[in-house]
């Protein structure tokens, strides 16, 4: 309990510490306003973002439909609402799935060092030599979209960026006399590597994840743009674009909106991205 | 009364100078109202320990305070111009030129790109106006007069070339090379040698006699002060507290923190009684949170009720000698008594312990590298690193061998090797009769628990995320311990160390160098351990702290029966703390055996020449002078017989270049000298240090 208060406490300084930078709060205050109205959904959006309006098909933005609607009348500004459900949901389990996998990757090559830390490595490199979104339409192409692909890819996509990154951490830290005090005493690898090591690596781990977590929700929307991510008629701001690219010249509010909202999200995430780095190098 | 000295031909004064940081919780002052004045020619010292505003008062007067630093008060007059209102650009025509610095570690000062000629000559060409040619010339001719020898290949020779001695004085030529007004030395031979420190002292004695130089040296070691500085000062929370002739600020301290300081540093002496040190009570104040009145009251043994009030002023107390305490009086009543180590609770050396043997090493060696046998190379190309190469020693239990050595003699690799850390390339490792000749992996659970290790730097020893509470009971359970155990042991630990429940739920970032040192030896402590390698674990400690975490380590060793192995290249600290000596050099022994009959002849030559390097802050120790040439050769690369016969001053001939020193021992049966000199010889041999 009291080390759950200690935590919270903890947090609140580092939030605290990141809205120095004008950036970073910046950065922070659009993400927050994303996640609330992610969150609230349903109860800000005033429409059902799947519901047909035949009769309003193709209307700019006005007071009733503030972004306009698309070629079957739905509302364009509930579906951007609703869309950011996916994005966000998408973006942070991929990033999720690339930070765990990257972090163990990037540790364990790391620690062990020669043959293991050889063989690893150049297989990484092999797949970051990939551009990101080739590999990831390669691998859907092979099995299919689906909501539960996009995040594996992209997790699988981004892991060998982090666990580069986990590595040089670890060289660095793994030469400290305490990890030497804790070989001396006789302790397994896997307790240096998770107990010893892992905790105090947090924070270029934490400065790469928020970078990788940008470009997540770029890919993610590359994904549903070229009809690999969510299927329609879920709506996803990638997907919206798609829809709305046939329409570009008579209906422009379809794809201008949705861009906004990738463009603001991503930007944002740069700017706490940012902010963080300047936290972990002492400069906040 | 004088305020303060007027030199009759200043070079340099600084009057109220304050200067301040801004920090995220306000600002700091660092240097809190400076007066000095700086003849012509003369050496000034300036002595404090880390935190006392020593290298601030340095960059305060280079003009060099980082960016959020600054002059909040006061002058700097160098040759009568104010530099505290000048803009960089008029700075940048006297940086190199008449004001120069030499910092602590010359491999930083370098460009490690450039040539260390264009280096050097670029001062002249740009401040002189030189050709290239002709500064070169000047150039060479610098680099002789610090007595490096072969300056032609030196000049076209890159940093890394050059050893860290040679590096040193490659900066000290450059200073030196425009004749600057003003040279300040910041801790310059601090990560040398003993050896090496010794040369560039002695040169910089010289120097400053043939150029005149007016030189500010600022130095936490008081002995390294009492060897160069004509005047000296000492440094306590931002503000001098005692000024005055060297001679005679080191013979009749006034000040009751310089009488303190003077007294932690242990003198060498080869009596096997000893008494536990006497270090300056509490720890160095904090900038942030200065005690009211005289700043050095809550640690002065002199104090009185006044001193908490308000602080003393600086007034001359003997002629042109002034210090910053209202009690001169009462200190000044009382003898000085420099002895390091007080009265009561002697401990003799070599009457210690049951006298089971604990530690039994034989012909341990351990080279780095692997044997190349090329398809190319003709016959046997062994280029391996001989970190360790045949070293055999044996420790009892409760007694403490001590170490001493250069910087890569190996004396570090064989402790890693002991504990397992390296793997061991020949030879046996016996710890109570069972062999670990084997690195960490292949040794059982018992074993792991009978040796750990303390090392030097405070800062990488305990893992930051951790709390002490955590980082104290992890090996106590790894014993076997239930967590209350565990926690009941931790706390006794705590206390043993002198910190206290306090501390259990502390981060490191939470504790001073001393008690971050503190709380790695009572992790050290925690499994119970037969034996405990110090591998300088007071080295980046700050004197007064130094004194008291070998009182420490003694008590406890006193209590427990643990047996140390203790390396340092302070041969002060090692011959205080430990019943036998071993002298390293290049992978081997030189000498080994008890503390007092390695400090006295018969000596192994390289013995007597480290005794010779150490300074020593004493008017009444008379030193003889060995100084050894050149510095120590690649353990990749070894030189043939003796492997010291590269630098001995006592080389006998041929003799010493082919053979191997036989293994002389002494009638007494426990000193061991290789050497090609006769044990009688050595016997003959003047004593270094006499009293």
């Amino acid at each position: 309990m009291e080390n759950l208060l200690r935590r919270a406490r903890n947090t609140v300084q580092v939030v605290k510490r990141l809205s120095h930078s004008r950036l970073g709060l910046i950065g922070m205050s659009i993400i927050s306003l994303w996640v609330i109205v992610a969150l609230l959904g349903p109860i800000i959006a005033p429409y059902s973002p799947t519901a047909y309006h035949p009769q309003d098909r193709f209307e700019a933005p006005s007071l009733k439909h503030p972004f306009g609607t698309d070629r079957y009348g739905r509302d364009t500004f509930s579906r951007v609402i609703i869309g950011s459900r996916s994005v966000l949901l998408l973006a942070s389990s991929a990033t999720l799935i690339a930070l765990i996998l990257g972090s163990s990757i990037g540790l364990i090559t790391g620690f062990l060092g020669g043959i293991v830390d050889e063989v690893v490595m150049r297989f990484m490199d092999i797949l970051m030599s990939f551009p990101a979104l080739l590999f990831a339409m390669l691998i859907l192409g092979i099995f299919g979209p689906s909501t539960f692909g996009v995040i594996t890819v992209i997790g699988l996509v981004y892991a060998p960026r982090i666990a580069r990154v986990a590595r040089s951490a670890v060289l660095e830290v793994k030469e400290k006399e305490f990890i030497e005090a804790a070989k001396v005493r006789g302790e397994s690898n896997l307790y240096i590597m998770f107990v010893e090591l892992l905790p105090n690596i947090w924070g270029p781990l934490g400065v790469e994840a928020s970078v990788r977590f940008g470009y997540a929700i770029f890919l993610s929307a590359s994904l549903g743009f070229l009809g690999l991510g969510v299927q329609p008629p879920t709506p996803d701001w990638g997907l919206l674009m798609k829809e709305a690219q046939s329409y570009m010249s008579w209906a422009p509010w379809m794809s201008i909106f949705p861009a906004l909202a990738i463009a603001s999200l991503v930007v944002a995430v740069n700017f706490l991205a940012d902010a963080i780095r300047k936290y972990e190098a002492g400069e906040l | 009364m004088k305020k303060i000295r007027t030199a009759s031909n200043p070079i340099l004064e600084i009057k109220d100078l304050v200067v301040k940081y801004r920090t995220r919780t306000g600002d700091l002052t660092a240097v809190r109202g400076v007066n000095l004045s700086v003849e012509k020619g003369e050496t000034q010292g300036v002595v404090g320990e880390s935190g006392c505003g020593k290298s601030t008062l340095a960059f305060a007067i280079m003009g060099y305070l980082d960016r959020n630093g600054r002059v909040a008060g006061g002058r700097i007059l160098l040759d009568g111009e104010d530099l505290t209102d000048k803009p960089e650009s008029w700075m940048r025509g006297i940086w190199g030129n008449e004001l120069n610095i030499v910092y602590q570690d010359p491999s930083a000062a370098l460009n490690p790109s450039i040539k260390i000629g264009k280096q050097v000559g670029e001062v002249l060409e740009t401040h002189e106006g030189l050709a290239e040619d002709k500064a070169r010339e000047r150039t060479v001719e610098m680099l002789r007069e610090l007595q490096i020898s072969d300056p032609d290949i030196v000049v076209d020779s890159y940093p890394h070339e050059l050893s860290g001695g040679m590096r040193q004085r490659v900066c000290l030529a450059m200073a030196l090379v425009s004749h600057p007004k003003l040279l300040i030395m910041d801790e310059p031979t601090t990560n040398l040698d003993v050896t090496v420190e010794a040369k560039i002292l002695d040169i910089i004695k010289d120097l400053k006699e043939e150029f005149e130089t007016t030189i500010i040296y600022i130095t936490h070691d008081l002995g390294v002060v009492y060897e160069v500085s004509d005047r000296s000062g000492v440094m306590y929370a931002g503000k001098f507290v005692e000024e005055g002739p060297t001679e005679q600020l080191i013979d009749r301290p006034i000040h009751p923190y310089t009488r303190g300081l003077l007294r932690t540093v242990p003198e060498v002496s080869a009596s096997t009684r000893k008494g536990k040190l006497r270090p300056i009570e509490g720890s160095v104040v904090e900038l942030g949170d200065l005690p009211k009145g005289c700043k050095f009251n809550p640690r002065c043994p002199y104090r009185e009720e006044g001193c908490g009030v308000s602080e003393p002023e600086f007034e001359e107390v003997e002629e042109g000698h002034f210090a910053r305490c209202y009690e001169t009086e009462k200190v000044l009543a009382e003898d000085y008594d420099r002895k390091s180590s007080g009265e009561g609770e002697f401990y003799e050396t070599g009457t210690r312990g049951s006298g089971k043997s604990i530690l039994q090493a034989e012909k341990v060696k351990k080279y780095f590298g692997e044997v190349s046998n090329g398809l190319f190379s003709f016959g046997e190309n062994d280029e391996r690193v001989r970190a360790v190469d045949g070293v055999s020693f044996g420790l009892n239990e409760g007694n403490t061998l001590g170490v001493v050595g250069e910087s890569g003699c190996g004396k570090s690799t064989l402790a890693r090797t002991v504990i397992g850390l390296e793997e061991i390339t020949d030879g046996q490792i016996k710890l109570e009769e069972k062999d670990i000749s084997v690195p960490i992996e292949g040794r059982d659970k018992e074993i792991l628990q009978q040796i750990r290790i303390v090392f030097q730097d405070p800062r990488a020893t305990l893992n930051p995320k951790r709390t002490i509470k955590q980082t104290i009971m992890r090996p106590i359970k790894l014993a076997g311990a239930s967590h209350e155990e565990a926690l009941n042991k931790t706390r006794e630990l705590l206390q043993a160390v002198d910190l206290g429940s306090g501390y259990l739920d502390r981060h490191p970032d939470q504790l001073s160098g001393g008690q971050k040192q503190r709380v790695a030896i009572a992790r050290a402590f925690a499994s119970q351990p037969e034996l405990i390698l110090c591998d300088e674990p007071t080295s980046s400690l700050d004197v007064s702290i130094q004194s008291s975490i070998i009182n420490l380590l003694l008590d406890l060793q006193d209590d427990l029966d643990t047996s140390f192995m203790y390396i340092s290249h302070n041969l002060a600290v090692v011959s205080y703390i430990s019943d036998y000596m071993a002298v390293m050099y290049l992978g081997r022994l030189a000498e080994v055996g008890p503390t007092e009959d390695i400090l006295t002849p018969p000596y192994h030559p390289y013995t007597e020449a480290l005794l010779s390097s150490i300074s020593v802050p004493d008017p009444d120790v008379d030193q003889k002078r060995v100084r050894l040439s050149g510095t120590v050769p690649s353990a990749r690369n070894v030189p043939s017989g003796c492997r010291f016969h590269t630098r001995c001053p006592r080389k006998v001939g041929e003799v010493c270049e082919k053979e191997e020193p036989p293994r002389r021992v002494d009638e007494e049966g426990e000193h061991i000298i290789h050497c090609h000199i006769p044990i009688e010889e050595l016997r003959e041999v003047e004593p270094v240090l006499k009293k």
